[in-house]
């Protein structure tokens, strides 16, 4: 999925410079990346320790299996499935305990910054409380802009099911915040609390 | 048509439709496939369906008013590269990642005056390039109408064995000799390019180079050449491109082949250089 332009060819340049002996050339290779690679951690993980330690995992992985890139992906899918997959063990091993930051724009008005906050705990929550799947998936796609091919790649499925995942992702989004309440609807739609523990 | 692997709970045969079954169609129709059944039948599932199509416009507005994501943290700036032992190459720190507004300040002041044995002038403008003839600007130009600092351009020819080498020969690939006005510099290669197909002579064309350095540059951050020497490297037909380094006291050195282009740099070497003192 290499395409003109797109830094792949620097990025495996700069690994074939490190495996050839080039101190430089990961830290560089790294830094090209850290960015998102830092941005995927933490809104998967919430929390920006836990986000850190994920990064600094899976920069070390990545180091460590340089010389196992077998070069069938593009090197920036390479590094984020690293990414997701230290992120998915460290939420397997750890109750994730989502963090919201402060806004870098505080709005003027002390009642819209209440409100603005209140709705980003709800929605920090609101992911933290998504399946694992659904939440890679949705980080992906929704929050860091990478393409359903692209996530596809990273997380190794197929791309019906990235965005199978993100929709019902997003339904159950819909649920948390509060948007699907339809009092004319015959049958209510599932509460969040029922929806815990379903399959993704 | 969206593959749903996880469809044992997408359908339920004649009975309502659950949150992600309808989720799931909602995927499927992007796609353009067509609704369930059930949905085309059941007018309530069909209302309900609708009302999820309308949530899934207002969480898109709530995960977009979600605050930037802040910088990395400094404990992630650093070197994940092993120390070496005292007295071997010393492990900088990592390249900080460029800012938008610095990459497109920098898109703004991408001049780069470049040639070869054509002696023709290459221009980058905002990541594109546009050929100009200009044989007086081949060798040692300083800076273009626009004021900035344009590549030296070499065809050196020199055999280049190892990366202390290229460290050695920085200060004459970054300060060439200027020819008297209206001459050029003799090319040690000139008789061979009368005689023998020049291998590099595609990296000689503004459309191969170009190919060639967007391999080796970001795409966000296409930084300026500051010299360029039509040379080899161990026997091999080689363009030597020095890059600045994120750190002002070092430099990049990229050592590509004959067959570098937009997709495959074809590296020879990458070497981190101290930045000669003038």
């Amino acid at each position: 999925m290499t395409e003109p332009g797109d830094g792949d060819a620097q990025d495996r340049a700069l690994l074939a410079a490190h495996l050839a002996g080039e101190p430089h050339a990961f830290d560089d290779l790294l830094g090209r990346h850290r960015q998102r690679m830092w941005a995927v951690a933490l809104r998967t993980l919430g929390d920006p320790e836990d986000a850190s330690d994920a990064v600094q995992d899976a920069s070390l992985s990545a180091y460590r299996a340089a010389a196992g890139f077998r070069g069938d992906a593009r090197v920036t899918t390479w590094l984020h499935r690293i990414v997701v997959n230290a992120c998915l063990d460290r939420a397997r091993r750890q109750a994730v305990r989502p963090t919201v930051p402060m806004p870098e724009r505080p709005p003027a008005d002390p009642r819209d910054v209440l409100a603005e906050r209140e709705t980003q705990v709800l929605v920090q929550l609101a992911l933290a409380a998504l399946p694992e799947e659904q939440r890679a998936a949705i980080v992906l796609v929704d929050l860091t802009g990478f393409s359903v091919e692209d996530a596809a790649a990273i997380l190794d499925i197929p791309p019906g099911t990235v965005k199978s995942r993100c929709f019902r992702a997003r339904a159950r989004l819909a649920v948390a915040l509060g948007h699907l309440r339809n009092p004319e609807s015959p049958e209510p739609v599932p509460p969040a609390a029922d929806l815990e523990g379903g399959t993704t | 048509m969206t593959e749903h692997p996880d469809d044992h709970v997408a359908s339920h045969g004649d009975s309502h439709l659950d949150l992600e079954a309808m989720a799931d169609a909602l995927a499927a129709a992007e796609d353009g496939a067509a609704l369930p059944e059930h949905l085309r039948s059941c007018a309530a599932c069909a209302t309900r369906l609708e009302a999820l199509r309308a949530a899934l416009g207002a969480v898109a507005s709530d995960l977009a008013e979600l605050p930037a994501v802040p910088p990395v943290p400094a404990s992630l700036q650093r070197s994940v590269v092993p120390t070496p032992s005292p007295g071997a190459t010393t492990v900088l720190p990592a390249r900080p990642v460029a800012s938008l507004d610095e990459a497109r300040a920098r898109r703004t002041r991408l001049v780069l005056a470049a040639g070869g044995l054509a002696a023709a002038a290459v221009v980058v403008v905002g990541g594109g390039l546009l050929l100009s003839h200009n044989a007086t600007d081949t060798h040692g130009a300083a800076t273009n109408a626009a004021g900035v600092e344009s590549p030296r351009v070499q065809d050196s020819g020199t055999d280049y064995r190892s990366p202390a080498a290229l460290q050695a020969a920085l200060p004459g690939l970054l300060s060439p000799p200027t020819p008297a006005p209206g001459k050029t510099v003799p090319s040690p290669l000139h008789g061979l390019v009368a005689a023998t197909p020049d291998p590099l002579a595609r990296l000689r064309t503004p459309a191969g180079l170009q190919g060639c350095l967007a391999s080796l540059t970001d795409p966000a951050d296409r930084s300026t050449p500051l010299a360029l020497d039509y040379a080899t490297y161990k026997g091999a037909p080689a363009l030597v491109v020095v890059l600045p380094s994120a750190k002002p006291s070092k430099l990049d050195i990229w050592v590509v082949g004959a067959g570098c282009t937009q997709l495959e740099s074809d590296l020879l070497l990458y070497v981190k250089a101290d930045r000669p003192t003038k």
